[in-house]
C-alpha cells in the first residue's frame, strides 16, 4: 500500500483509490502489514509527533469496536482469523486516512476553506481583523500576520461597503417609473416560469478511471490465449487447506456486476483486462464473466471464498480464474493457492503486466 | 431482511430463469438465426451441432422448452418475440440466465442495441433466499477507440453481504439521476426505476402479455454433441429449491 501511495502521491487521488478498491475489497487487503506499512504507522503514531498530526495507534483484533465487529462479520465472517484480517485492513485504512488528512496540500486546502468561511460573515471579518491588528496573529491558527496588512484589509472592506451602500441608494427604483410593483397574492397570476434546465445531480465519487493505452492495438493476453488452448503457462499448484473465512462463506451467489470496473490503479492492467474480456465474449463465447467479485464455481454454482479474483469465467464447461500482477508484486502465488484451495476443479491463470 | 418487489414476470414463478433476461433490438427469428450462425462458428469445430427450432404456445409453454435446466455448458437458448422491436433472450443455466456475455457480443456483432435486465428481490435470511439486485446494462455497436461496447450500466445489488451501486456511461435523458444520491445504496436504483427506464426504451418485460404476439413463435437454439463436462440436469422445482427459496 505504501508503494501505491508513493505512486499516486496526491492525497485526493489516494483517497479515491482507497474508496474504489481496498475499501470495498477488504479480503485483498487483510494480510499482515508489510514492513513499510508497520514503519509508517510506528513513526507517525510515536509520542514525538505533535498531537494534531499524530496517527491513531494500530488496532489489534481484541480492540475492535462493536461496530467494526459487525462490519467484519458481514464482510469476512467470524472467528480469530477474520478478526486478525479485519484489524490489518483497519490499520491500512488508518494509514491512508492519516496520509490524506495530514498531507500539506490537504491542510492548505482546509486553511483556505476556513479563511473563506471566516471572512464571509462581516462581523467575523471585522473581529478577526481587529484581533490581527492588535496581536499580529491569526485568531484561530495563531499564524503570524502583518498588522499593517490587516488594517489595510479592514479599511478597504469598510470603504467598499460604504460606497456600495451609497450606490444602491442612488439607483433604487422609484415605484411607477416603468418597473412593475410586486404582485399581491391572488391579484395577478405570475407569468409562467421559463423552462429551467434541470441540472444533473452530481454523480457519486467516481472510481479513478485512468487513461487506457490505445485500445485498438491491444491483443488478448498471450497467457490467456495459451491457457485456453490447453497450454497454460501458469503451473497449477497442489490443493491445500482453505482459510476459515472462505470455508464459512455462504454458498449463495450474488449477481455478476458490470465488467467495466477497474481492477487496479494501473491503466495498463485495466486496459488489458478489457481486451481479454472482449476476446472471451466475442471470440470464445465464454460466459458468467466476473470482475473483482468473490470467487464462485462453474455456472455460478456456489460461492467458495471471499477472495476476489481479478477475472473469472466459464469456457467449455470449465471455470477459470485470472490474476493480473506486476513484475514486482509478490502476492500472485498466495492468490493462486487460495483460488485452488477454494475450487480444486478450477484452472488458474496468472498474467504479468509490465509496469509503466 | 426481505425486500418487496411486486410485479415480477409471471409472479417470479420462473425464477431463476427469468430473474435475468437479455433483449436484442431485432426480430426473434433474425436474432435466433444470427446467434446460431455465431454459435456454429465456435461449436462446429468441436463436433457440436446447432439447430434452430420454432416453439409455439403461451409464454410459460415456450419457457418450458428450456427444461431440463443444466449445469456446465449451455445447451439451449431461447429467443422470444415481443410486442415491440425487441426480442427476449433466456437460457437453460440452472442458476439463471447469463445475459451479459451473449447480449454484449451480439450487439457488437450485429451493430444493434442489446440489454441485460436483472430483477431479484433481496430475500436472504440465514442460508435461505437470494441476494437482491436491480440492474440494467445497455450495449451497442462497436465504438471506434473503445474496447467495451457498454453504452450505459446501472446496478444496485447486494454483492455477497454489502450493497453496492455501479454505474458507467452517459445517463439517458429520462434517468432520475438525483436518485443516485440516495443515502441507502439499494434505493439508488430500484425496481420501479428499472421498469420506468425500460418503458422509455420501449419495453414492458415484467408483463406476461408483452411476449408472444398472436401468430408468432419463439425460437429455440438446441446444441447437441460431445460436450466435455459431466451434465447435471435439474427440474425448475429443483433449481428453485436450491437457488430461489
Amino acid at each position: 500500500m505504501i508503494q501505491q501511495i508513493l505512486l499516486i502521491r496526491k492525497p485526493l487521488d489516494v483517497a479515491l483509490w482507497w474508496a474504489s478498491g481496498p475499501w470495498e475489497d477488504l479480503a485483498h487487503w487483510s494480510h499482515p502489514l508489510s514492513e513499510w506499512e508497520r514503519k509508517y504507522a510506528e513513526a507517525m503514531s510515536a509520542q514525538t509527533v505533535p498531537e494534531a498530526l499524530r496517527m491513531w495507534p494500530l488496532v489489534t483484533p481484541q480492540r475492535l469496536t462493536l461496530e467494526q465487529r459487525e462490519d467484519m462479520e458481514q464482510r469476512l465472517g467470524t472467528g480469530a482469523a477474520a478478526a486478525e484480517g479485519y484489524a490489518h485492513w483497519e490499520n491500512r485504512r488508518r494509514i491512508v486516512n492519516h496520509y490524506v488528512l495530514t498531507h500539506p496540500a490537504t491542510l492548505q486546502q482546509l486553511l483556505g476553506v476556513y479563511g473563506l468561511a471566516r471572512d464571509f460573515n462581516p462581523l467575523h471579518f471585522a473581529l478577526e481583523r481587529g484581533w490581527q491588528m492588535g496581536s499580529g496573529q491569526e485568531m484561530f491558527t495563531e499564524q503570524k500576520v502583518s498588522q499593517l496588512g490587516a488594517a489595510q484589509e479592514f479599511f478597504t472592506a469598510l470603504a467598499v461597503g460604504v460606497a456600495a451602500g451609497k450606490l444602491m441608494t442612488a439607483t433604487r427604483p422609484v415605484p411607477g417609473w416603468g418597473v412593475p410593483e410586486p404582485v399581491g397574492p391572488g391579484k395577478v397570476e405570475a407569468p409562467p416560469a421559463p423552462p429551467r434546465a434541470v441540472a444533473r445531480a452530481p454523480e457519486p465519487a467516481p472510481a479513478p478511471a485512468p487513461p487506457a493505452p490505445a485500445p485498438g492495438t491491444l491483443a488478448p493476453s498471450p497467457e490467456l490465449v495459451q491457457a485456453l488452448t490447453g497450454k497454460n503457462p501458469t503451473p497449477q499448484v497442489p490443493v491445500g487447506s482453505r482459510l476459515r473465512q472462505d470455508v464459512t462463506v455462504k454458498p449463495k451467489v450474488p449477481k455478476l456486476r458490470e465488467t467495466d470496473r477497474p481492477i487496479s490503479p494501473s491503466p495498463r492492467q485495466n486496459a488489458q483486462l478489457q481486451a481479454d474480456i472482449k476476446y472471451l465474449k466475442d471470440v470464445l463465447q465464454a460466459e458468467n464473466i466476473r470482475v473483482n467479485q468473490q470467487q464462485v464455481t462453474l455456472a455460478n454454482g456456489q460461492r467458495v471464498g471471499i477472495n476476489r479474483p481479478d477475472l473469472q469465467f466459464d469456457y467449455q464447461g470449465q471455470r477459470y480464474h485470472v490474476e493480473y500482477d506486476s513484475l514486482t508484486s509478490g502476492r500472485g502465488p498466495a492468490h493462486q493457492s487460495r483460488l485452488t484451495n477454494n475450487d480444486p476443479d478450477a484452472i488458474i491463470i496468472r498474467i504479468i503486466i509490465p509496469e509503466e | 431482511m426481505k425486500q418487496e418487489m411486486k410485479g415480477l414476470l409471471l409472479e417470479d414463478r420462473w425464477a431463476p430463469v427469468t430473474s435475468e433476461m437479455g433483449f436484442l433490438e431485432l426480430g426473434a427469428e433474425q436474432a435466433a438465426q444470427a446467434y446460431a450462425t455465431w454459435a456454429r462458428e465456435v461449436m462446429t469445430p468441436r463436433g457440436i451441432t446447432v439447430e434452430v427450432l420454432p416453439v409455439t404456445g403461451t409464454l410459460e409453454q415456450v419457457l418450458s422448452s428450456l427444461l431440463p435446466l443444466t449445469s456446465g455448458e449451455r445447451r439451449r437458448h431461447l429467443f422470444i418475440p415481443t410486442h415491440s422491436a425487441w426480442t427476449a433472450y433466456v437460457a437453460d443455466q440452472w442458476t439463471g440466465t447469463d445475459a451479459a456475455s451473449p447480449m454484449s457480443a451480439m450487439a457488437r456483432r450485429l451493430s444493434i442495441r442489446g440489454l441485460r435486465v436483472v430483477a431479484v428481490p433481496h430475500t436472504l435470511r440465514g442460508n435461505q433466499g437470494r441476494y437482491g439486485a436491480v440492474m440494467l446494462e445497455v450495449y451497442g455497436p462497436e465504438q471506434p477507440g473503445k474496447i467495451s461496447n457498454t453504452v450505459r450500466a446501472l446496478g444496485a445489488s447486494n454483492d455477497g453481504g454489502r450493497w453496492v451501486f455501479d454505474q458507467s456511461g452517459e445517463p439517458f435523458p429520462f434517468e432520475q439521476v438525483e436518485q443516485y444520491q440516495a443515502r441507502r445504496v439499494r434505493d439508488r436504483f430500484t425496481f420501479e426505476m428499472l421498469k420506468d427506464y425500460l418503458r422509455h426504451l420501449g419495453l414492458a418485460p415484467f408483463e406476461e402479455d408483452f411476449y408472444m404476439p398472436p401468430g408468432s413463435c419463439a425460437w429455440l437454439i438446441q446444441k447437441t454433441g460431445p460436450f466435455g463436462t459431466i451434465l447435471q440436469e435439474y427440474t425448475l422445482e429443483e433449481a428453485r429449491a436450491a437457488r430461489v427459496l
